[in-house]
């Protein structure tokens, strides 16, 4: 658990990693418009939490994976390859370490959430369970991106770019209804689109519908395409 | 520039694909639609990750095949798992059977049509399955390229090191034949001048007693010249000494080689006169009976090596033998570079080189000697 322990203590050297990863999460949690009130997400869920919440799980999974593109930009991979270490067990340690204080975080806020601002049970583990396959999907992505980069500062400014059309299309700054028709579509190739989709089938009904799973299916489909897609390439 | 390889075409073409297909989907906003396509890509990303995974490509065509009965089941259609545009979507899965090599793949054609024939929907599909045949012919023509550019490449590699081989070769040999020429320079002036002239210095030594009374000038000059004669003969042993070679030559250059091989017992034995063996075959079998050693301890483990030298009036033969592993076993009885070198060297010179993998690993090497003397009076006669 060497890499998985060290990819931890380097997630947290950024001041910006941390601020997204471990304080953020938590304040807005405590911000009670952004949870109550008639929102500007998509569909109307909340007050845009929701919507908030998915960018900085999206960006925190970036960030936390940047060791990766790290490793790969000054060689250390090289230097850790030759260690008696597999290519996969380096990987699967480096993206544990980039889910699992995003899936503890999640926790915690399904948990405040349903303390104050009365979540149901199954609003609370709805939230929970979206999040979390949006965080293993944001990861993979994030890896797959960084195994399609070549530099840091081409992987930066691309995703930078990459949030930015998520966050339009998604439907997670504008409900995408207002889009124009073919244009309301165009969001489903990211996964955040989908766990806006599913969280908001979840407000709407109160219960886990077909609409729901149907989101958890196709992030997870997602998380699969870019696993593969991040294992096919070379990261040395 | 990278020349555009098969492989990138097809990725290049499914990419297309999968663009115009999300095209229809965002134009009707179907989730089914969406699904089957992201179902696709992942399918199309597992191949490419584990090419040996090529059948599943029949997943793919029954999961398209599937959408588009159940869209069409007359009774109670199945709506969450419909999508009008089903049928173009088996052309991806076709193309990539077809590149594939899949080729009962080819049947699903047969069944969509037959389900819902539109002229085209038959054009696309009949364009997949050619398209799809046709990289695939590209990708096998490049692939019998490669294999026979990297066939060549291993030739010329093979002539080269033989040709460095050689090269080593003739150096060991003008270098043995330099060394045996002083070896004989100074034995003949060892066994022939050499006692010549000691014989001469004792007989002067014993005339010098009856040379009583002569005279005192006379026998000054006399003991001035024996003295010369021995500081001479001083001179010429030195020589002698310092001519004489500290390498072993023949017999004894195989068996030093035996000797001093590291590991394990080495039972060197020679049968037969080996003074008629000319020097480039000595050469040879050094170079032959090296290779073999270091055969039996780096590939073959071996835990004891003989090693027999037979020279007949015609020919030499050095036989090596140890009970290692079979070095040839699991590569089709080839030979590595340096015994197929040593074949080449054995059969310039008119010899053979012959390895037996059997239960006992066997080196055998024969050359013929020829007659140097019964050649030389030839030649005499010729002239």
């Amino acid at each position: 658990m060497t890499v998985f322990r060290y990819a931890l203590i380097r997630g947290t050297r950024n001041p910006l990693t941390l601020l997204c990863t471990y304080i953020l999460p938590i304040v807005i949690i405590f911000i009670r418009p952004l949870w109550t009130s008639a929102g500007i997400g998509f569909g109307g869920i909340g007050g845009g939490g929701f919507s908030l919440l998915t960018i900085i799980t999206m960006s925190s999974a970036y960030l936390m994976s940047l060791s990766i593109l790290t490793d790969k930009a000054d060689g250390v991979i090289v230097r850790i390859l030759a260690a008696p270490i597999t290519m996969c067990r380096y990987l699967v340690e480096n993206l544990a370490a980039c889910a699992i204080p995003l899936f503890v975080q999640m926790t915690f806020i399904s948990i405040l959430g349903h303390v104050l601002y009365d979540w149901s049970l199954s609003l609370s583990i709805a939230i929970f369970l979206c999040y979390t396959v949006l965080t293993i999907a944001s990861v993979t992505m994030a890896f797959a991106w960084h195994c399609l980069c070549k530099g840091k500062e081409g992987s930066v400014s691309g995703f930078s770019m990459l949030l930015f059309l998520t966050a339009f299309l998604g439907g997670l700054t504008f409900p995408v209804e207002a889009f124009p028709g073919p244009l309301q579509y165009l969001g489903t190739i990211f996964p955040a689109y989908w766990a806006i989709r599913g969280l908001s089938a979840v407000l709407d009904t109160g219960v886990m519908s077909g609409d729901f799973w149907w989101a958890i299916a196709a992030m997870l489909l997602f998380t699969i395409a870019y696993l593969l897609y991040g294992g096919k390439r070379r990261i040395i | 520039m990278k020349s555009l390889a098969p492989e990138v075409c097809f990725y290049l073409t499914n990419m297309a694909g999968f663009g115009l297909l999300f095209a229809l989907i965002v134009s009707g906003g179907e989730d089914a639609g969406f699904f089957l396509l992201l179902f696709l890509v992942v399918m199309l990303l597992l191949r490419m990750r584990i090419p040996r995974l090529k059948y599943t490509v029949y997943i793919d065509i029954i999961v398209c095949l599937g959408m588009l009965f159940l869209g069409n089941a007359p009774l109670q259609p199945m709506t969450p798992l419909v999508w009008q545009h089903a049928p173009y979507a088996i052309v991806l899965p076709l193309f990539g059977a077809m590149y594939l090599g899949v080729y009962p793949a080819v049947l699903a054609v047969v069944l969509v049509l037959l389900r819902d024939f539109q002229p085209a929907l038959a054009i696309v599909l009949v364009l997949g399955l050619l398209s799809g045949l046709f990289l695939r012919s590209w990708n096998n023509e490049r692939k019998l390229k490669l294999t026979l550019r990297d066939k060549e490449a291993e030739k010329y590699y093979a002539l080269e090191s033989l040709q460095v081989d050689l090269s080593a070769a003739l150096t060991q040999v003008e270098r043995m034949a330099s060394v045996s020429e002083r070896a004989r320079i100074s034995r003949d002036i060892h066994d022939n001048a050499g006692h010549e002239i000691v014989a001469a210095y004792i007989t002067l030594q014993t005339l010098r007693d009856m040379l009583e009374g002569v005279d005192p000038e006379v026998l000054s000059l006399y003991d001035a010249a024996v003295e010369r004669l021995s500081s001479g003969t001083d001179k010429i042993r030195e020589a002698v000494h310092n001519m004489s070679t500290v390498k072993f030559l023949g017999v004894e250059s195989l068996r030093d080689i035996c000797d001093r091989f590291p590991s394990g017992a080495v039972v060197f034995n020679a049968f037969g006169d080996s003074t008629k063996v000319p020097m480039y075959i000595w050469a040879m079998l050094e170079s032959c009976l090296s290779e073999s050693l270091t055969n039996a301890v780096r590939h073959a483990q071996a835990t004891w090596v003989k090693v027999d030298l037979d020279v007949t009036a015609h020919i030499v033969r050095l036989c090596i033998e140890n009970d290692g592993v079979s070095q040839f076993a699991d590569r089709s009885a080839q030979m590595g570079n340096g015994l197929r070198n040593l074949r080449h060297r054995a059969g310039a010179v008119g010899g053979s080189l012959a390895v037996d993998s059997g239960e006992v690993f066997r080196v055998i090497c024969v050359i013929p000697i020829k007659d140097q003397s019964k050649e030389q009076s030839n030649e005499i006669i010729n002239r």
